[in-house]
């Protein structure tokens, strides 16, 4: 799994790409806490190249959310492929992270 | 039935890298089995990989001993099939493979929710001890 931040306007993209997993969950943990540490970080964790997550990465990431919660920023999700998805629904965690279509609008209206 | 590698030839310890390990072998699985339609592979993919993880996260080493874990797959013109033996693993008792076992953990939870996924994904389910550890199988109609 490979993860990239950068800057686009007030949000932080952090794009992962490859599997999402108990192998990578931790690595996530550690770009996002490194993202929200400036404080009021609006993060979007970009899984357009995420292929499939586990238990372990969404554990992750609600994880992920709550650093970024307490560091007064937040966390939203975009362009979710099918497999994690499923992994949403069958969870019902697609009540907590609203799959966004994109990274630009993970934050509209907000 | 296809068997792909028994799982003499795949112990390997139950560390995180036995997931990955573990998609790997799906990856020639799907390339030996094309036919097995992509959305029955993601979910059978998505219901074993969990099971692995729980094995490497859960799985208690029997006194003097560690765990290993080796994954045998079967494909048939029905059915794909999972078993993943830990060998060197007492016996536990896992509340959330009893449907009403365990309530839906917390929204804010960070773990919990694997094995009711499982048993959402599979027909079949089931975790028995065996000479030497326990084995989970894992059955679901892909055709």
């Amino acid at each position: 799994m490979r993860f990239t931040t950068s800057t686009r306007g007030d949000l932080v993209e952090i794009a992962a790409a490859g599997k999402l997993n108990m192998a990578s969950a931790s690595e996530l943990r550690r770009v996002v806490a490194e993202a929200a540490a400036p404080g009021g970080a609006r993060i979007v964790v970009n899984l357009a190249g995420t292929e499939f997550m586990d238990s372990s990465g969404l554990g992750a990431l609600v994880g992920c959310l709550k650093t970024a919660r307490g560091a007064g920023g937040d966390l939203r999700i975009a362009n979710v492929q099918e497999q994690v998805r499923m992994v949403l629904e069958l969870t019902n965690m697609d009540r907590i992270f609203t799959p966004y279509p994109s990274v630009e609008t993970a934050y509209d209206g907000v | 039935m296809c068997s792909l590698d028994p799982p003499a030839s795949c112990r390997t310890l139950a560390d995180c890298e036995a997931v990955n390990r573990c998609h790997e072998r799906l990856d020639r699985l799907w390339e030996a089995h094309p036919g097995v339609p992509p959305r029955e592979r993601a979910r059978f993919e998505t219901a074993l990989v969990e099971i692995v993880g729980n094995v490497v996260r859960h799985a208690r080493p029997g006194p003097g001993q560690r765990v290993e874990v080796a994954v045998e797959l079967n494909v048939d013109a029905s059915f794909l099939e999972a078993r993943v033996h830990e060998f060197g693993a007492v016996h536990a008792d896992i509340p959330h493979l009893r449907a009403a076992g365990a309530a839906s953990p917390a929204a804010e939870a960070e773990s919990g929710r694997g094995l009711a996924m499982v048993r959402s994904l599979v027909e079949t389910l089931a975790y028995a001890p065996t000479e030497g550890g326990n084995v989970w199988t894992l059955r679901r109609r892909h055709a």
